[in-house]
């Protein structure tokens, strides 16, 4: 069965239900990693979930991406495996370089949280491996540092896999909710898929659009992408 | 006083008081010294207001901004440490 990690920081809190949603939704053995003790080589994924890693000092992400983790990140980045950043962890991933632009205050200089649409654009990798072209997804967000900024936009809308807010929640440049790696195999988004997953998760009005996500990964994992 | 463009620009730093704790800056400072930087004996995280002003000289400048951090309370002296300094003559900021 393949291996994913859920890497942990300080200040990590959507560890438990993104592990959870690995195991029942991708079909993968999945185990929170504390980041100290992450080594890329001992698994097929690694993701890092939602929460406040370190506080948001700094900047939100910044002190988490100083961690030797990182390094193995990278290292697993450039070895293909695949790497899902979720809300903090996107943050994190963008700190780190691994991911281009920034991820500035909301626009309307509050937290937000609530569902919102999204929709996919050039779909590959393992992530993105069940949706096609144009498919709108239902998911929250949940975040006050989420206005994505690059200053070349189409060097990440052009011919990357990115992800759109069909309600742009936050003022993101071109309403991006998310940005991949040329090949998809390393993805950043704000909005959080293993929140909306279960039937009881999302209100009426919206559905579980975070399945894909996971059904992704573990088809992926197990036939390649 | 012609302001436009022009004017003063004058940076309001809000630090924590020294001596107070700031859990920011102390975790700041830690992880750079993990990282390395083992000379970094201390860091302060607080915030920085750029604010522009119409003034007629650098002296006027600063006075008028302190005036504005204290009276509005964009310090609390109760926690804070305030530093005002002039940045740049002739706007720019």
């Amino acid at each position: 069965m393949p291996r994913v990690a859920v890497v942990k920081f300080p200040g990590t809190n959507c560890e438990e239900e993104t592990a959870l949603a690995l195991r029942t939704h991708s079909g993968v053995e999945a185990k929170i990693v504390w980041h100290l003790d992450y080594r890329w080589r001992d698994w097929d994924a690694a993701v890092i979930p939602g929460g406040f890693s370190y506080g948001d000092y700094g900047r939100a992400g910044l002190i988490a991406s100083w961690s030797p983790a990182v390094g193995e990140l990278r290292e697993a980045a450039d070895n293909n495996v695949p790497i899902l950043g979720v809300c903090n962890g996107f943050q994190i991933l963008v700190e780190a370089g691994l991911l281009p632009g920034a991820l500035l205050p909301n626009a309307g200089g509050r937290f937000v949280a609530r569902w919102v649409h999204v929709r996919v654009h050039n779909p590959r990798g393992p992530w993105l491996l069940k949706a096609r072209e144009g498919d709108v997804y239902s998911m929250p967000v949940a975040h006050a540092e989420g206005r994505y900024h690059v200053d070349d936009v189409s060097s990440v809308t052009a011919d990357r896999p990115w992800i759109e807010y069909l309600e742009n929640p936050n003022g993101s440049i071109a309403s991006i909710a998310g940005v991949a790696s040329a090949d998809g195999a390393v993805l950043g988004m704000m909005p959080h898929p293993e929140r909306a997953v279960w039937p009881w998760q999302p209100p009426p009005g919206h559905g579980t659009g975070g399945k894909m996500l996971f059904e992704s990964i573990g088809l992926a994992l197990k036939r390649g992408w | 006083m012609t302001l436009e463009g022009g004017g003063y620009c004058v940076a309001v730093l809000v630090l924590p008081r020294r001596g107070a704790r700031d859990p920011e800056g102390e975790t700041l400072a830690r992880e750079l010294r993990r990282l390395g930087y083992t000379r970094v004996a201390d860091v302060r995280a607080g915030k920085v207001f750029v604010i522009r002003v119409d003034a007629d000289s650098v002296e006027e400048a600063k006075r008028l901004v302190e005036n504005v951090a204290r009276s509005a309370r964009l310090y609390n002296p109760a926690v804070n440490a305030l530093v005002v300094t002039v940045l740049a003559e002739g706007g720019g900021c």
